[in-house]
C-alpha cells in the first residue's frame, strides 16, 4: 500500500483479493522510496511520489508535460495529496489517468524481489484489467520514463463531470515534427478505457508517421483510429460513443498542433 | 504503535492500532466530532482535514501512514484563516444542512493558505473534492471570495 486511495476502499468494500482483514505492507515506512530524479536519458520516479508532488515538480513540467496534464485532472486535491503514480499504475485500471502518457513513453517498470530486480516494459507489466506481472514477494521500486527531445503532445480525457469522476475515453499523443515543421517524423498515440488495458493505436501511428501534415491526413487518421479500437459498453458509456470519440479527440489534438505550426 | 502528533496546536502521544483511521482517531479517540463522517470512501470530502499543510480525506488514511511529528488542523482549530472563513460562511448563509460544511471550510482554508489570491476557477478547483447537495455552491464561493478580500 502506498497512498491507500485504491486499497483501503477495496478493503472497506471487501472487494478484490484483499478479503476482510488483509495483511498490508506500508510503503510509507520506507522514506527512500520517495524520489523524482533526472538522468541523461530518463526520468525516474519512486513509489511514494504523490500526484501533488508530480504537479509541483519542475523536472516533470519540463520533461513530461503530457503526464502533468493527466495528473492535474485526477480526483480532487484531497486524492492527489494521497494517491501515487505507482499506485495508479499497479491498480492497472483501463481508465487510470496516468497510464496513457506512460504508454506513449514506453515506460519501464522496475520489479524487485529479495534476490532479483528486473525492468519490464509497462505493456508487459500490466497484463490485464487489474492484473500486473509481479511475483508474490515483489515490489515496484521505481518507474523509468525515457526523455523525448523536441516532441509536443497533449492529453485529453472525457468524463461525466470534471471532478471526482472516471474516464470514459482518454487519449495521449506525442509528436515529433521534422525541422521544417511540415512532416510528422514520429507519433505515438495511447488510448484509455477502450480496451481491457491501455492500448497504443499502432495502425493510426503508422498512417501518420513520415507523412506531411494536411487536413486530409487528419481526417483519414480520425477514421482509422475509430476502426482500430475495440471498446466495450459499461455503466459509464457505450461502445459506439467511445469509438466515435477516439476520432474526435485525435482530430482535436492534431488540429491544435496544425494550428500551432501555422502560427510559427 | 506509539504516535506523536500535534492536533490543533496540542501535542499528543498515544498508543493506537496501526490500522486505526485518522477519521476514527479524531472522532472516537479525541472526541473531535466536527470532522464529519460521510461516504467513508474518499468521494464526498466531508471528512477533510489539513495534514502537514495538505488537504486530505481522513476516512482513507491509516494512522500508520502518518509520519512521526505530523500536524493536523481540524475545524476545531484556531487558525486565523479558518476562523475568518467560518465567519464568512455564517454571514453568507453558505451552510444549509451542514453535512459538507466542515469539509468545505477546511478545503477553503487549505486553498487560501496555499494561495491567498485565487480566482473563481481556482476556487472551484480547490473545493471540487467536497460535494454539497444543498447550496448549489454559489454562496460558498461568495463566502470564500469575501474572506479572501479581508486577508
Ligand atoms: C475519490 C477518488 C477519486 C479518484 N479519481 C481518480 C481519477 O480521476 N483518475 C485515476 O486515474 N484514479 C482515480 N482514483 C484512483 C486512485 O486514487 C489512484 O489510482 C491512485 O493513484 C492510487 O494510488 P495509491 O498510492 O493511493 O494506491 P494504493 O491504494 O496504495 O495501491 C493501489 C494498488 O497498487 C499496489 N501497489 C502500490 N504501490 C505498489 C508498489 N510499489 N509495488 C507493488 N504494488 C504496489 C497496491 O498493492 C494496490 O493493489 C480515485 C480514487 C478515489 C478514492
Ligand atoms: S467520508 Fe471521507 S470522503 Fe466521504
Ligand atoms: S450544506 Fe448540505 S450538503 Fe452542503
Amino acid at each position: 500500500m502506498a497512498g491507500g486511495t485504491d486499497v483501503l476502499i477495496m478493503v472497506r468494500n471487501k472487494l478484490g483479493v484483499w478479503g476482510e482483514s488483509p495483511p498490508l505492507l506500508n510503503l510509507n515506512s520506507i522514506p527512500d522510496l520517495n524520489f523524482i530524479q533526472e538522468t541523461d536519458t530518463n526520468i525516474e520516479i519512486g513509489p511514494l511520489v504523490t500526484h501533488t508532488q508530480l504537479l509541483e515538480s519542475p523536472i516533470i513540467a519540463k520533461n513530461i508535460p503530457v503526464l502533468k496534464k493527466a495528473v492535474s485532472i485526477i480526483g480532487s486535491p484531497q486524492i492527489r495529496n494521497l494517491g501515487t503514480i505507482v499506485g495508479n499504475m499497479c491498480r492497472a485500471s483501463p481508465a487510470a489517468d496516468t497510464l496513457a502518457p506512460l504508454y506513449t513513453r514506453n515506460t519501464l517498470v522496475q520489479v524487485q524481489t529479495v534476490n532479483n530486480s528486473e525492468l519490464l516494459p509497462i505493456d508487459e507489466f500490466i497484463s490485464g484489467p487489474g492484473q500486473i506481472s509481479i511475483p508474490k514477494n515483489g515490489l515496484v521500486t521505481k518507474i523509468v520514463i525515457p526523455k523525448l527531445e523536441g516532441y509536443r503532445g497533449d492529453y485529453i480525457s472525457l468524463r461525466q463531470r470534471y471532478a471526482l469522476s472516471i474516464v470514459v475515453v482518454s487519449i495521449a499523443v506525442e509528436v515529433l515534427l521534422s525541422k521544417d515543421k511540415l512532416r510528422i517524423d514520429d507519433i505515438r498515440i495511447s488510448l484509455g478505457a477502450v480496451a481491457p488495458t491501455i492500448v497504443r493505436a499502432r495502425k493510426t501511428e503508422s498512417l501518420l508517421k513520415s507523412h506531411t501534415f494536411s487536413e486530409d491526413l487528419i481526417e483519414q487518421s480520425e477514421k482509422m483510429i475509430v476502426e482500430e479500437c475495440r471498446p466495450i459498453s459499461d455503466i459509464r458509456s457505450n461502445k459506439r460513443y467511445r469509438k466515435a470519440m477516439t476520432g474526435v479527440l485525435l482530430g482535436r489534438i492534431l488540429k491544435n498542433l496544425n494550428q500551432y505550426i501555422e502560427n510559427i | 504503535m506509539i504516535i506523536r502528533i500535534t492536533i490543533n496546536g496540542r501535542f499528543i502521544v498515544r498508543d493506537v492500532p496501526p490500522n486505526r483511521r485518522l477519521l476514527d482517531f479524531l472522532r472516537e479517540d479525541l472526541g473531535l466530532k466536527g470532522t464529519k463522517y460521510g461516504c467513508d470512501q474518499g468521494e464526498c470530502g466531508a471528512c477533510s482535514v489539513i495534514l502537514n499543510d495538505k488537504i486530505v480525506t481522513s476516512c482513507i488514511i491509516l494512522m500508520a501512514q502518518i509520519p512521526l511529528n505530523s500536524t493536523v488542523l481540524t475545524i476545531e482549530g484556531t487558525d486565523s484563516v479558518l476562523q475568518l472563513i467560518q465567519e464568512k460562511f455564517k454571514e453568507f448563509g453558505a451552510a444549509q444542512c451542514g453535512a459538507c460544511t466542515t469539509g468545505m471550510i477546511m478545503a477553503a482554508t487549505s486553498l487560501l493558505h496555499l494561495n491567498p489570491n485565487v480566482n473563481q476557477e481556482e476556487i472551484e478547483e480547490g473545493l471540487c473534492g467536497v460535494l454539497c447537495r444543498c447550496t448549489g455552491y454559489t454562496k460558498i464561493y461568495d463566502a470564500v471570495k469575501e474572506a479572501q478580500k479581508q486577508l
